[in-house]
């Protein structure tokens, strides 16, 4: 069933609701990924990012401090080895313009398509 | 000829009788408060009596001037400088009407007459201050309630005050006889009556209406050709032989509708003016009836001219102000509809959404969980409940967006106007800064570009469309024009009716032009400065 490429990747997931992080890492671990953390808003994204240096970074658009195009900068910015960035919402990619192509980010994923494989691809694709 | 007098001394305990108004919108003017037991407060109020008399006096004097019609002048704008003076500057400064009155009348009545009669020429404008006061009058003279108050209270009944009065002190001094009383008794009021008609308005408008002064330097070339006009065309009705004095009243109105209350008292004074002197030197239809049918018929006929004008102004202001009123609710209704709309997409984006997210997780965390199971159907049951709750998904993330687009409010017009065109289903050329402007204006334009390009990919059937957005000359200017068959009718659906409404509750203006043919061109006009 888990048809994915990915195998020991380490991903971060940032996001507000406990409950969508709780489940991301569910479905992304049952795919062989490995969520090495997860965190609640942009500060602590970019501490996670510092410490625990993870492959991809899932970060939310709408976050409670800073966007998540701002996250995705700083995190190219100012890391030695930039994470991959995969940025993801509720809304559509065409709800945000060409802000997603210019903020430094791998690719979007609508939360409700978020899968290893839909990573994979975004992945790969990069 | 009128004699003056001297006024009774009372105290009075009110400073102003303009309505006050913790906030006053219309630019009126308004008497300040004055602590009068101050060295400043009294030397206020001892410069205004002197104001007061001095006004007065001059205006006391033009009207003992006049040529009398009957046994008293014909016009006494002295009263209507009285009554203005009170409104305008607060009821003490009554002593000035005493002074003014006493000093002009004294040469030629004597001062025993001119006190006695003094008391008549305080005592009506003070009444008709007090009247006006308990009416809530505004001095503006922009309500009907207004003019009606001025006519009524302060220039008819008031009047009947001084007129009584004042014809008393005249049959006691013996100038007016039993005879001559009621002819006397209705000259002196009618020429109070005429003073409060005429000319408190007129002073009022310079002294209070901000606006009105403005309409009128606003129409100073206009003006100018209305009130050349007035004093010829008056001129020449009371001097030919035909009887063609209604033709002022096209004036009047013309005044009324376009240059507001000064425009209007202006011209109600310099007719009165003509009137009276074309009358009083033999001209004009009615210098040829009796003297006792004179006074009456000509200042009837200037009282017609005078009270359907100022009416005529006040309802066209209020009808103005009522305009206004409107255009201001709409557009807040607007804004509100507008900010309900984010509201509940916002509501949407972070509650059913996620909610709906959650499940649809959950749903391919089962998925996953069911992959070694022998149970196909369940794994089918599944993946469509999966493919069906992406569908909704969609669904609610285009509801969303069409009730208020993310994109719009986070990164402007521009933006939003891009991926509109990246959505359509035929090539869009975009020229739109990336500019913000107001949200009400960025939400309008926004939703004109989106109906207009929904209304292109339904009925157009053209090949390209340009888009473009504009910021000149305190105006966004909006355009979306193809090059598809053409033959939109507006006044046909709701769509582009609802979009005009949007775009004139802005104040501003929205044009399609849809030859047959040649395409069809939306253009929204919106104030933007």
């Amino acid at each position: 069933m888990c048809d994915h490429p990915a195998v020991a990747v380490t991903v971060l997931i940032v996001d507000d609701h406990p409950g969508f992080r709780a489940l991301a890492r569910m479905v992304l671990e049952a795919e062989g990924y490995v969520v090495v953390g997860e965190a609640a808003d942009g500060a602590s994204a970019l501490v996670a990012a510092a410490t625990l240096k993870p492959e991809v970074v899932l970060v939310d658009i709408q976050l409670p401090d800073r966007d998540g195009f701002e996250v995705a900068w700083q995190l190219r910015e100012h890391a030695a080895a930039p994470p991959q960035i995969v940025l993801i919402s509720s809304r559509d990619a065409c709800d945000y313009g060409q802000r997603l192509n210019t903020c430094g980010a791998q690719g979007f994923v609508c939360k409700g398509e978020l899968s290893g494989n839909a990573l994979a691809e975004l992945l790969r694709g990069g | 000829m009128r004699p003056l007098g001297l006024a009774a001394r009372r105290a009075w305990p009110e400073a102003g009788l303009l309505r006050r108004r913790p906030s006053d919108q219309h630019g009126h003017a308004r008497p300040r408060t004055t602590n009068e037991t101050s060295p400043e407060g009294a030397l206020e109020l001892v410069v205004k009596i002197v104001t007061l008399a001095i006004a007065y006096f001059i205006t006391a004097r033009f009207g003992l001037s006049l040529a009398s019609v009957s046994s008293v002048s014909a016009v006494w704008p002295a009263t209507g400088v009285a009554v203005a003076g009170l409104l305008l500057l607060g009821v003490r400064a009554w002593p000035g009407i005493a002074i003014g009155g006493f000093l002009a009348g004294l040469p030629c009545c004597g001062a025993v007459a001119a006190a006695g009669v003094t008391v008549a020429q305080v005592s009506a404008p003070v009444a008709a201050a007090a009247l006006l006061k308990a009416w809530d009058f505004d001095a503006a003279l922009a309500r009907l309630r207004d003019v009606l108050a001025l006519v009524v209270l302060a220039g008819a009944a008031s009047m009947v005050l001084s007129a009584t009065i004042g014809t008393a002190v005249l049959a006691a001094r013996g100038v007016v006889t039993g005879d001559d009383w009621p002819l006397a008794w209705s000259s002196w009021w009618i020429g109070d009556a005429m003073g409060t008609i005429v000319v408190t308005p007129l002073l009022l408008a310079v002294g209070t209406a901000a606006r009105s002064r403005a309409n009128l330097l606003r129409h100073r070339a206009e003006a100018v050709v209305l009130l050349v006009a007035t004093v010829l065309a008056t001129r020449l009705f009371f001097s030919g032989g035909l009887p063609l004095a209604f033709l002022i009243f096209p004036l009047g109105l013309w005044a009324a509708l376009r240059l507001g209350l000064l425009g209007v008292t202006v011209v109600n004074a310099l007719v009165t003016g003509v009137t009276v002197w074309a009358t009083v030197h033999g001209y004009g239809p009615f210098a040829q009836m009796p003297p006792a049918r004179t006074l009456v018929v000509l200042q009837s006929f200037n009282a017609s001219v005078a009270i359907t004008s100022l009416v005529l102004a006040a309802v066209t202001e209020e009808r103005r102000r009522a305009l206004e009123e409107v255009r201001a609710s709409r557009a807040r209704i607007v804004e509100a509809a507008d900010a309900e709309r984010r509201r509940v997409e916002r509501n949407l984006h972070d509650g059913a959404q996620q909610r709906l997210v959650s499940v649809s997780l959950s749903l391919r965390l089962a998925e996953m969980q069911l992959g070694s199971s022998p149970n196909p159907e369940l794994q089918t049951t599944l993946a469509e409940a999966s493919k069906e709750l992406q569908r909704a998904l969609a669904e609610l993330r285009e509801l969303a967006r069409g009730l208020h687009p993310a994109l719009l409010t986070q990164q402007g017009l521009g933006a939003a106007v891009e991926s509109l065109a990246e959505q359509a289903p035929l090539p869009v050329e975009v020229v739109a800064p990336p500019e913000r402007y107001p949200v009400a204006i960025e939400t309008t334009a926004y939703f004109v570009v989106c109906e207009a390009l929904a209304n292109v990919a339904r009925y157009a059937r053209a090949s390209a469309v340009t888009v473009s957005v504009q910021h000149a000359d305190g105006q966004l200017i909006v355009q979306v024009a193809d090059d598809g068959i053409g033959g939109a009718d507006p006044t046909s659906g709701s769509g582009l009716r609802g979009l005009a409404d949007r775009v004139a509750a802005l104040d501003g203006q929205l044009q399609i032009s849809s030859p047959p043919g040649q395409g069809t061109r939306v253009r929204a006009e919106l104030p933007c400065s």
